[in-house]
């Protein structure tokens, strides 16, 4: 009898000669992984825009969400405090949350900063049609432009002005302004040393110019606390306005909004608790995310960052904070709920979902959502209805009971869910580990689609439509319709059947 | 442009048990330097913070498992018939008589004769010391699968090494987790 480890391990020890890397493998697999690293970027944003286009968004905010993290502080939704230039306005309203970091702190309490982004004629020239002091930009919001962009401005301001002969040396995307024009910040290898991070913010130009936008070293000099990154960044360029969430080598959070045009910065949130996703809304801001000790919020902030509306602040525990269907989406330990994007009116909290369910939240729109809840052991899964006043309606079709569920997932298919999960006969969980069961809850009526196979199904959302990757096989999607097509397949002989699979799931 | 401090410990320190890590995973060295490589770009081209030389290695090695699964169903689409005929009228490689003279020999050809797919999820759960879940995770597989193929490979090996191969372990329960 051998021990596999040993026998693997043994293995590995004779492959392993000691020699070493040879030379110039070092410098190739450095070059290939920048390389790697602009080419992604660029396709995600080019993906990212594409999906602002249908929504008739010029600025596409590129970055993760909100997310929740440890630790104890309490929501502050008005800790607004503006330039020199600028009086601190009022926060429109003030939640009953208790405020905490309302302006002083680690961030200091206003900031004076004058930023001036740089500018030159050639500049101009190279990105308008027509040459002049206004840089034009867009293919998405045609004449958007940043005004003010004025050589004397620039010189004055920043000195190093217009095209930047040395490119950054490690670029990353945060925004894109049109398809081909991007935000890109030099981040002199901030994930590798952080020491060493942001130094400066770039608009990139489809022939690979750079321009300098935000020097982020006078920023931090308004701010009093050296530049981490940024986290988050949305561009108005008609307006020639942003809003960065940035990260201090503190670890300390700051929400901050730049007009470019005259170097003005307000600085609209200072805390080490919030994780913030910025995107615009026509020409208001949508800010929302987390605290860390996971409280979502969520707002919107006016296009000159002079008031807020704050009525949408809520508080759940442990929450992220999506946006679906034109609403943001509050996920908690408590379950689901959703604010219209339009109006954040904190009345428009629907009673969460119950504490007890797993569930996925598979398709949301303007009624409520649709979600798949199971739970660990005893009863079954099942597709429900919530609509957003809280309503919980078992919906569509009705749940099956089949055994004790221990993997499952689901996507919405057409008006109800395809769902799959996989059941254990008996107390063992390896019992019988590779049979899973489908099921499509359907207004009509629950069609089960009870075929054994030895294969995972694993579904995940598209558009307007379900794709199950097929581990064995490849990708495959489903229609609304109930259609099935196979995208992809990969060596191995068993998609013969799984042809016989997808006629049993032909079922539309 | 500034070299990349972990990757530059990984070479220096970590490249040749890499690439015998690769090896236990593809069968061949020229398929394990190339697999090592990959994986290296796949890995240091996404700006990732590790916070040790172990947990930058344990992320390369679920890498170059995921990296050449990957190569191995890239192909698979443009040439899915061929591989299909392939799979269905040749047999998969046994071990040469004279190479289970030698142990090692023989173990090497008996995990070269493993599907790609089994060979890795055989490598992760037990010389990467990956959990099922982690297994699936790095290959894109059900838990399912990766329980099916470990049996299967650990099955083959024992059949092909003329032993009782084994792999005692505690059974993972999974309950109501998505992926």
């Amino acid at each position: 009898m051998s021990d596999i480890r040993e026998l693997l391990h043994g293995m590995q020890r004779d492959a392993d000669t000691g020699a070493d890397a040879p030379a110039g493998l070092r410098a190739s697999i450095q070059r290939m992984a920048r390389r790697r690293r602009v080419t992604r970027e660029v396709a995600g944003g080019s993906l990212a825009v594409v999906a602002a286009g249908a929504l008739a968004w010029g600025v596409v905010r590129i970055g993760d969400g909100g997310q929740a993290a440890p630790a104890g502080i309490s929501m502050s939704p008005s800790p607004m405090s503006s330039t020199a230039a600028t009086p601190t306005p009022e926060p429109t309203v003030t939640p009953s949350i208790s405020p905490s970091g309302s302006g002083d702190g680690p961030w200091g309490d206003s900031s004076s900063t004058m930023l001036v982004p740089a500018t030159h004629q050639a500049a101009n020239a190279a990105l308008s049609p027509t040459a002049g002091p206004t840089l034009s930009i867009g293919v998405l919001e045609p004449a958007i432009s940043f005004a003010g962009w004025e050589d004397a401005q620039c010189s004055s301001m920043v000195g190093a002005c217009g095209r930047v002969e040395a490119p950054p040396a490690t670029r990353e995307i945060l925004d894109r302004v049109a398809p081909e024009w991007a935000v890109v910040a030099d981040l002199v290898n901030a994930a590798w040393a952080p020491d060493a991070p942001l130094s400066a913010l770039y608009l990139a130009s489809p022939e690979g110019d750079f321009y300098t936008l935000l020097d982020t070293a006078a920023l931090e000099s308004g701010l009093g606390v050296p530049m981490g990154t940024v986290r988050d960044l949305a561009l108005n360029a008609r307006a020639g306005t942003m809003v960065l969430e940035m990260i201090g080598q503190g670890g300390q959070n700051a929400t901050v909004f730049v007009d470019l045009s005259t170097g003005r910065t307000t600085q609209l949130f200072f805390s080490d608790s919030w994780t913030t996703s910025i995107e615009r809304d026509g020409d208001s801001w949508l800010v929302w995310g987390a605290t860390t000790d996971g409280t979502p919020f969520g707002a919107r902030l006016a296009p000159d960052a002079q008031s807020w509306d704050v009525d949408g602040m809520w508080a759940v525990k442990d929450g992220q904070v999506e946006r679906a269907a034109g609403r943001l989406i509050v996920r908690s330990d408590l379950g689901y709920v959703g604010l219209p994007q339009s109006d954040l009116s904190i009345a428009n909290v629907t009673a969460p979902t119950s504490a007890s369910e797993q569930c996925e939240v598979v398709k949301a729109n303007d009624d409520g959502l649709l979600r798949y809840c199971a739970t660990d052991a005893g009863s079954a899964p099942a597709g429900q209805r919530v609509a957003w006043d809280g309503t919980v309606s078992q919906a569509p079709g009705a749940p099956i009971l089949v055994g004790v569920p221990y993997w499952r997932s689901a996507v919405a298919l057409g008006d109800g869910i395809l769902a799959a999960y996989r059941y254990v006969n008996g107390d063992d969980p390896t019992d019988n580990p590779d049979v899973p069961l489908y099921e499509w809850y359907r207004p009509s009526g629950t069609t089960v689609i009870d075929e054994p196979s030895a294969f995972g199904l694993y579904p995940s959302r598209v558009d307007g439509a379900a794709a199950w990757v097929l581990p064995e096989t490849g990708v495959a999607v489903i229609g609304g319709d109930g259609t099935w097509h196979q995208l992809a397949e990969w060596a191995d002989d068993s998609d013969l059947q799984y042809a016989h699979h997808a006629s049993v799931l032909d079922i539309g | 442009m500034r070299q990349d401090p972990m990757l530059t410990r990984l070479l220096d320190e970590r490249y040749s048990a890499l690439v015998g890590y690769a090896v236990v995973v593809t069968g061949a060295r020229p398929d394990a330097e190339d697999a090592v490589h990959d994986a290296l770009i796949s890995v240091f081209s996404r700006r990732r913070k590790f916070q040790s030389l172990q947990h930058a290695e344990g992320y390369v090695k679920r890498a170059i498992a995921s990296r050449y699964i990957d190569s191995k169903r890239s192909g698979a689409s443009r040439a899915a018939r061929e591989l299909r005929s392939y799979v269905r009228d040749t047999p998969r490689v046994a071990p040469a008589p004279e190479d289970q003279a030698s142990g090692d020999a023989a173990l090497v050809a008996a995990m070269r004769s493993l599907a790609p797919r089994v060979r890795a999820c055989v490598a992760l759960r037990y010389l990467a010391d990956q959990s099922i879940v982690e297994t699936a995770r790095a290959l894109g597989l059900s838990d399912g699968a990766v329980k099916r193929y470990t049996a299967d490979g650990l099955a083959a090996l024992s059949t092909q090494l003329g032993t009782d191969v084994t792999a005692p372990e505690t059974a993972e329960v999974i309950t109501g987790g998505t992926r």
